[in-house]
């Protein structure tokens, strides 16, 4: 099974600081296997694209995993693991972009919210066009009660500095904040990876 | 106030889980809800980065050589052991 | 050959050769070892004794302990492991006696259990309608130009004096000896867990005392 993987700069893993074998110029690279009698706890992890939002990271990997493959809530599990290429449309601006794009997607949902309730700021929030004017619209918003505008502004501060994962991550608790329960933020997170497969190709 | 996401954990949690993560002793499921907050909170990768250098700097604290006297005390009482035992130097 | 103390860990298959050279009663033997773990012991011994005179003389006491109980040794645990053992109860046995001169002050403090690993202020209130427990001032990274100095390593060794014993003691096998969670355990007679919860409050102290120094706040 093909799956994806997220590492720190140079194939490292981000937790455990693994040094990933790289493949060379002909090939994957060589299998990493988890220890002997390991419990599947202690297996490779890796990304179905329904968990990719979760893991962002410098590096994104394509991995090829063999032996039996466990599936769990945010990744999935194998004893035997290799890494297939680096997937070259994960850089820096899909990552920036990746965040822009959030942030927008918590703009809009906010902004229709405040419309649904009366509230005359919706369309101010709508026109902001740009990370800096979303913050600052949001930020006008975001007085005693006006939380909605709290996160729109959290998301834009946070994909202005980059951090995508952040503002994913903000945008998905507002997303649940809206619609009332967890499943706000899991459909948001659908959305999301949904946005990274498109942008990073087969 | 109840989390909007259930499964999410605070920076306040994470920092006291930070000692058992890195021992390997959390169950997958706290591994995982650590991890996964780790990727979105640079505050707490902050921390984690404090508490391994932390780890590092301690690590480092330094050799004191064996004082001379002490020794010398002790060169005795093996002699004196041995010689108790009936052992040859 | 005389080994000195800068190999750190000391290889545990070295280890045993010398102990095998020091049963058959070799001055250079018993030598070789008191250079490679007597300044460790005198420093693990400081988990119970604040005094570095006492903790100097429960480390010469472990010494003839081992002597005396080198024959029973079955290598079971490492030589290292087998010393700490041998030297943790010289230690405590001395702190147990010297305990009518001891300040109450350094008495382990009770609740001690209650404290977090970082003062709440640092995080958003439970109130908070956005983030509650998360970072309200997030930590700093630190220079690593400034880990390296000796004031820094002064403030690490600082903070682990003051800490209560049970801390210290677990936080000076596990970090300063390098010591495995497994064999801190064995020589401390605690549980995993008990193991776990000493280290974790232990490194909390110590990373806020550095945090303290390295922002220029000495308390």
């Amino acid at each position: 099974m093909i799956a994806w993987k997220f590492l720190s700069a140079g194939a490292i893993g981000p937790f455990t600081g693994f040094r990933w074998p790289r493949p060379d110029a002909g090939g994957p690279g060589p299998w990493v296997r988890a220890p002997e009698g390991a419990p599947w706890e202690r297996w490779v992890f890796a990304c179905r694209p329904r968990d990719l939002p979760f893991w962002l990271d410098e590096e994104l990997w394509r991995i090829e995993l063999d032996g039996p493959i466990r599936e769990a809530e945010f990744q999935v599990a194998a004893p035997r693991a290799r890494l297939v290429d680096k997937v070259a449309a994960w850089d820096a601006g899909a990552r920036l972009a990746f965040g822009e794009a959030c942030a927008l997607r918590a703009r809009d949902a906010a902004a229709r919210a405040l419309e649904e309730a009366g509230q005359p700021e919706a369309g101010r929030l709508r026109e902001a066009a740009g990370l800096a004017a979303i913050q600052a619209a949001a930020e006008r918003l975001a007085a005693p009660g006006g939380e909605i505008g709290g996160y729109v502004a959290d998301a834009a501060r946070a994909a202005r500095a980059g951090r995508a994962a952040t503002s994913a991550y903000v945008t998905a608790v507002l997303a649940a904040r809206l619609a009332g329960g967890p499943h706000g933020a899991d459909a948001e997170r659908v959305w999301q990876s949904e946005w990274l497969v498109a942008r990073l190709g087969p | 106030m109840r989390p909007p996401v259930p499964t999410e954990m605070s920076c306040r949690e994470l920092v006291e889980l930070v000692t058992a993560w890195h021992e390997g002793a959390l169950p997958l499921a706290d591994r995982t809800r650590f991890e996964m907050h780790l990727c979105l909170c640079t505050g707490c990768r902050g921390y984690v980065q404090q508490m391994r250098r932390t780890i590092e700097v301690t690590g480092r604290l330094t050799e004191e050589d064996v004082a001379p006297a002490a020794r010398k005390d002790l060169l005795r009482a093996f002699r004196q052991f041995a010689r108790s035992k009936g052992e040859p130097r | 050959m005389i080994e000195t103390t800068a190999d750190r860990p000391p290889d545990p298959r070295a280890d045993a050769e010398i102990l095998l050279a020091l049963r058959r009663g070799e001055e250079a033997a018993f030598i070789a070892l008191v250079n490679r773990h007597h300044a460790s012991m005198v420093r693990v011994a400081r988990g119970w004794l604040h005094d570095r005179a006492l903790a100097e003389e429960a480390a010469q006491e472990a010494w003839l302990g081992a002597l005396e109980g080198m024959a029973r040794f079955e290598g079971r645990s490492s030589v290292r492991t087998w010393l700490f053992g041998i030297l943790a109860n010289c230690a405590r046995q001395r702190a147990a006696r010297e305990a009518r001169s001891v300040p109450l002050s350094s008495l382990e403090p009770k609740g001690d259990g209650d404290v977090p690993a970082v003062e709440p202020s640092r995080f958003l209130a439970d109130n908070h309608s956005r983030w509650p427990g998360h970072w309200a001032r997030a930590p700093e990274p630190w220079a690593e130009e400034q880990l390296a100095t000796r004031e820094t390593a002064e403030a690490a060794r600082r903070a682990i004096e003051e800490l209560p014993p049970s801390q210290r003691q677990v936080i000076t096998l596990r970090d300063v000896e390098g010591l495995s969670a497994e064999e801190a355990c064995a020589v401390l007679g605690l549980s995993e867990g008990n193991q776990r919860v000493l280290l974790h409050r232990a490194r909390a102290r110590v990373r806020a005392a550095l945090e303290r120094h390295l922002q220029g706040e000495e308390t």
